[in-house]
């Protein structure tokens, strides 16, 4: 007896879980919406039940007796009309409680934790901020709210979860977001609520409810019933990466035999010369360029060292006049065109701009290897020109002198800054269009690193200016080579003309040399103080501004030249103009550091000492924009010192401080920091030791490009040359430490500054295709969040 | 059936780089890239143009003999005929976007190619050649004219952009005639469907601007003075 009635009750039981009545409820807001549930099934069960019955009772009680009965008729109560309007009531109330709860819970609390989905034909792709990424598997702690940022990657989905009564359409090109608190341990169904293709019904996950321990355990590594080897190939399996990954090599993929425990970066991904010299890895070409451009730098800068040793005495200490102006020639020419127009983008904007957008490459990578190859070809030619005789014409080449009169190797030198402007060119051509079209999701305009702005601003430069000077060089090499008149007013030519063409490119390109520093100076100030850029679109727009502005001041080069009085009073407004901009980014830069957390390592020296000296420049543009001024200064040594305070304390800085503090990500390493703060500190000294003295014998009035000079000169000359040494040892150094660190620098792991940006996110140094995944970007840039760690 | 979908979702169909998400993507940029290097020749051009236009109103009594030095007929057939390779090319492209055979569109490619190679032919022989002859190109035995008076440095130089801005103008023609001959490859192996046929519509960008470049050059060069 005893038995049958157990067996009954197991049967009952049994019946139960058979026929679910409703799904688990599993989050803080399934209790709500269920109890929302009951009320409507209470409240459609009352009045189907009261209809049902009075239908029925009505039935019964008025059933026709004969069949010629004739009714009474009944008149319309108002009444009666006015009490059963009464119940749609409830609907009010229906309708305020239900938007309510869905008011409430389409509110994430500020506390979630955001987990992102992205959706695609037929799986669901999930990524923790802590990093571990799911397939069609969710793991979440009991008790705290998750916030899901989705997209799709096709057609429309919708995440569903019916034990915690959520649901949310994921859309492709757009992002939605959906929350959740769960509140029992557990495993649950995960859909897609959308009807998605063919498999839309393989499309079936599993949420997992852990308690906190053992959710963080899971982060931590995985299950234990399962070994990371038994996990690995169930996985390798499941997805069939065998298919183009397989053991033998043969697939469309690499094998990956023999790769567990060695990061495989872009570093390591492949040896030997030829994998240097035909990779299309942004990143390699990004250390190609780097390599070389640091050489032309040191080719630049022997002979800068050796013009100052010369002028420490008025007569000229070592050389001939025509060596020494073949020595200026040199260094301006290699200076301008094969190191500070190519230094920042191509090295630093090559290895960044797909890591900072979240792309894998550039968009054409191809492309951006032959940029380098141009180069060389350009940089060969002009150190080909140099060491057959060098060229004697300023690196400004103005004719009729470089055309007809000079007798060095002005067609090899300029041909090669005609084939390098085509590296230029493509460079900028590529990051155009990258930076449009390559941005990760979610990576809008305004959500890009200022060092993006900077770069896309350099690139439209890049675009618009170097054809200029291209065919400019063109026409001048036509003319020294077939003696046809085209600047020479001899042969029926116009020197202005040459001069005029030469600075719409060479003045612009000014900024071709500033701007990427800027776009550096940005990163390197929010890093360092830990705050976002104050007036972030004023510094990503004024770059913009200067880019544009820098193709209509030309004319300040000539104020001097005759050309006429009205076009001197246009540039100089123009000119003064452009200092606007550049001011905007000054007074943002400071204010970002206001209130901040700044750190002074090694990269925050060189861009404090950045802000210093870029400020000395750009004041002391204002001196030659003003007209009457620039009557006295043109030409002399205050101009050599206010553009060696721009490109060498503005530029140089920026580029020494972007590679120290890039240098982590580039080689995986960190350099000594304290040597570092020593040479930024040597540089700093040295650097205006050499140039400040510059301004003073300028206005003193000694003219540039002078082999000899009057007696009364000597002194601050000796002192320019002293500091020139000085700056000389202060750049060997970081060559010496930078080099020592690629092998025994501490590794420095992904993020060594705590910085924000995508960059970061990625192993140090990065894997060839920079990205497990595309990441998704939701924030701003500079979102440093406040930790709450007062200052002590 | 989750297996085929991994393999969709990781296949690298042929065409395809591996820096980009999708073809979409791939094509967008492609095609601003071939825009933004069409803005580079438009600068590259203009500085010539705008050499020309300053010369040109400083002396203009000089550019006026040099334009007459010229053969207008030969321009006008040359012009003639540049229009009609812009033809043809449109035609190519369209014929891929509706997806025509694979001949139709090599037929349309070819002749282009013949047009252009009719131009520079023309170009060559019966223009640079005669000019020449008649020793009026600079660096290569040019010799002054008794009736050009004081404006012979000036001819001088009117020759000069003239043949500088034809040379390049013959130069972009020559790299075009090199895109055709690859996109007749290309398509002779299948390689476009009126799904993907990118590389045409950016080539024909390319030689659609050529051609442009020529009508600009054409009066400024042999239509000036009032000739006609």
């Amino acid at each position: 007896m005893m038995g049958f009635l157990q067996s009954g009750s197991n049967l009952l039981g049994a019946a139960a879980v058979m026929i679910p009545l409703q799904p688990p409820a599993a989050s803080s807001i399934a209790e709500n919406v269920d109890q929302l549930y009951l009320f409507l099934t209470g409240i459609t069960a009352f009045f189907s039940i009261l209809i049902f019955s009075i239908i029925f009772y009505f039935m019964v009680k008025y059933r026709r007796r004969s069949e010629d009965e004739v009714p009474a008729e009944t008149h319309t109560s108002m009444v009666l009309e006015l009490t059963w309007t009464i119940p749609s009531l409830i609907c009010v109330v229906l309708f305020v409680w239900a938007s309510a709860l869905y008011v409430r819970n389409s509110r994430p609390p500020a506390a979630s934790t955001e987990i992102f989905v992205i959706g695609k034909q037929w799986m669901w792709h999930l990524q923790h901020p802590e990093g571990p990424r799911e397939i069609n598997e969710l793991h979440v702690p009991v008790g705290e709210p998750i916030k899901l940022t989705m997209t799709s990657q096709d057609v429309i989905h919708d995440f569903y979860v019916p034990a915690f009564r959520i649901k949310k359409d994921v859309l492709p090109g757009r992002y939605t977001s959906l929350w959740f608190q769960a509140t029992e341990v557990g495993t649950y169904h995960l859909f897609c609520g959308q009807y998605c293709g063919t498999n839309h019904a393989e499309m079936i996950g599993w949420v997992y409810v852990m308690s906190p321990t053992d959710y963080t355990a899971w982060l931590a590594g995985g299950e234990a019933n399962e070994s990371m080897a038994q996990q690995g190939e169930r996985l390798f399996d499941h997805y069939t990466c065998g298919y183009c990954h397989n053991p033998n090599g043969t697939g469309q993929g690499p094998s990956l035999v023999g790769r567990y425990g060695k990061p495989v970066n872009y570093l390591n991904a492949s040896y030997g010369i030829k994998s240097w010299l035909l990779t299309v890895d942004h990143k390699r070409i990004g250390l190609l360029y780097l390599v070389s451009i640091n050489f032309m730098f040191l080719v630049g800068g022997i002979a800068a060292v050796l013009m100052r040793l010369h002028l420490i005495e008025p007569q000229g200490a070592l050389f001939e006049p025509e060596t020494y102006n073949k020595l200026f020639s040199t260094h301006g020419i290699i200076m301008v065109f094969f190191f500070l127009v190519p230094s920042i983008p191509a090295t630093l904007g090559n290895f960044l701009i797909p890591l900072m957008i979240g792309a894998r490459d550039v968009a054409f990578p191809k492309l951006n290897l032959m940029s380098w190859y141009i180069f060389i070809i350009g940089a060969s030619l002009a150190l080909y020109a140099t060491l057959t005789g060098g060229v004697d014409t300023g690196w400004t080449f103005y004719a009729p002198y470089s055309s007809s009169y000079s007798h060095s190797n002005v067609i090899a030198a300029a041909l090669g800054i005609f084939i390098a402007g085509f590296s230029s060119i493509l460079t900028g051509l590529n990051f155009i269009v990258t930076i449009h079209k390559m941005r990760a999701p979610g990576m809008t305009w305004f959500r890009l690193p200022l060092f993006i702005w900077a770069m896309y601003a350099t690139s439209i430069i890049f675009v618009l200016g170097t054809p200029v000077i291209a065919i400019t060089l063109f026409l001048l090499g036509l003319e020294r080579l077939l003696h046809v008149g085209i600047f020479d007013p001899a042969i029926g030519g116009d020197p202005l003309l040459f001069q005029h063409l030469f600075w719409f490119y060479s003045h612009p390109a000014v900024y071709i040399m500033i701007l990427p520093g800027m776009g550096v100076i940005s990163e390197l100030i929010a890093a360092f103080s830990r705050k976002k850029i104050f007036g972030y679109s004023f510094v990503a727009f004024s770059s913009l501004a200067i880019a544009v502005i820098s193709f209509i001041v030309w004319g300040h080069h000539m104020f001097v030249t005759g050309q006429s009085v009205y076009a001197g009073l246009i540039f100089s407004v123009l000119s003064f103009l452009v200092a606007i901009p550049s001011a905007i980014k000054v007074f943002n830069w400071t204010a970002t550091l206001y209130k901040g957390s700044i750190s002074y390592q090694a990269p925050m020296l060189y861009a404090l000492g950045f802000i210093g000296l870029f400020t000395i420049g750009g004041l002391t543009g204002m001196f030659l924009a003003s007209l009457a001024m620039d009557v006295h200064l043109n030409g002399t040594y205050f101009v050599v010192a206010h553009f060696h305070y721009v490109m060498v304390g503005g530029a140089v800085m920026a580029y020494l401080g972007g590679l120290h503090y890039w240098w982590p990500k580039i080689t995986g390493r960190m350099y000594p920091d304290l040597w570092a703060r020593f040479a930024a500190l040597v540089i700093f000294v040295g650097f205006n030791l050499t140039f400040f003295p510059q301004f003073m014998v300028g206005y003193l009035g000694m003219p540039r490009r002078y082999a000899v000079y009057p007696d009364e000169f000597q002194v601050l000359n000796v002192m320019s040359s002293a500091g020139a040494s000085i700056l000389g040892i202060g750049y060997v150094i970081p060559i010496i430490y930078l080099l020592w660190s690629l092998k025994y620098g501490a590794p420095a792991g992904p993020n060594p500054w705590r910085a924000t940006g995508l960059e970061w996110k990625t192993a140090s140094p990065p894997p060839t295709e920079n990205f497990e995944e595309i990441p998704i970007v939701t924030e701003e840039a500079y979102n440093y969040v406040p930790t709450g760690v007062t200052r002590g | 059936m989750a297996e085929t979908a991994a393999h969709e979702a990781h296949a690298h169909p042929p065409g395809f780089a591996h820096q980009f998400e999708d073809f979409e993507q791939q094509r967008e940029a492609g095609t601003l890239g071939m825009w933004v290097f069409l803005v580079t020749e438009i600068l590259f051009f203009g500085g010539m143009f705008a050499s020309y236009i300053i010369y040109r109103s400083l002396h203009y009594p000089a550019f006026e003999i040099g334009s007459h030095l010229l053969e207008v007929k030969f321009g006008a057939l040359n012009t003639a005929v540049l229009i009609c390779s812009s033809l043809t090319m449109a035609m190519a492209i369209h014929s891929a976007q509706v997806g025509k055979s694979k001949s139709t569109i090599i037929s349309y490619l070819i002749l282009t190619m013949i047009l252009g190679a009719l131009f520079l032919a023309f170009k060559f022989t019966f223009e640079w050649h005669r000019d020449y002859v008649e020793h009026i190109v600079p660096g290569f035995g040019f010799m002054f004219r008794p009736e050009w008076g004081h404006n012979a440095p000036q001819v001088e130089m009117f020759m000069c952009f003239y043949f500088f801005m034809t040379g390049l103008h013959a130069i972009h023609m020559i790299v075009g005639l090199g895109l055709l001959t690859v996109l007749t490859t290309m398509t002779a192996k299948g390689r476009f469907s009126s799904e993907y046929y990118a590389p045409l519509e950016i080539s024909g960008l390319y030689w659609h601007f050529v051609d442009i470049v020529w009508i600009f050059l054409f009066p400024l060069l042999y239509l000036i003075g009032g000739r006609y």
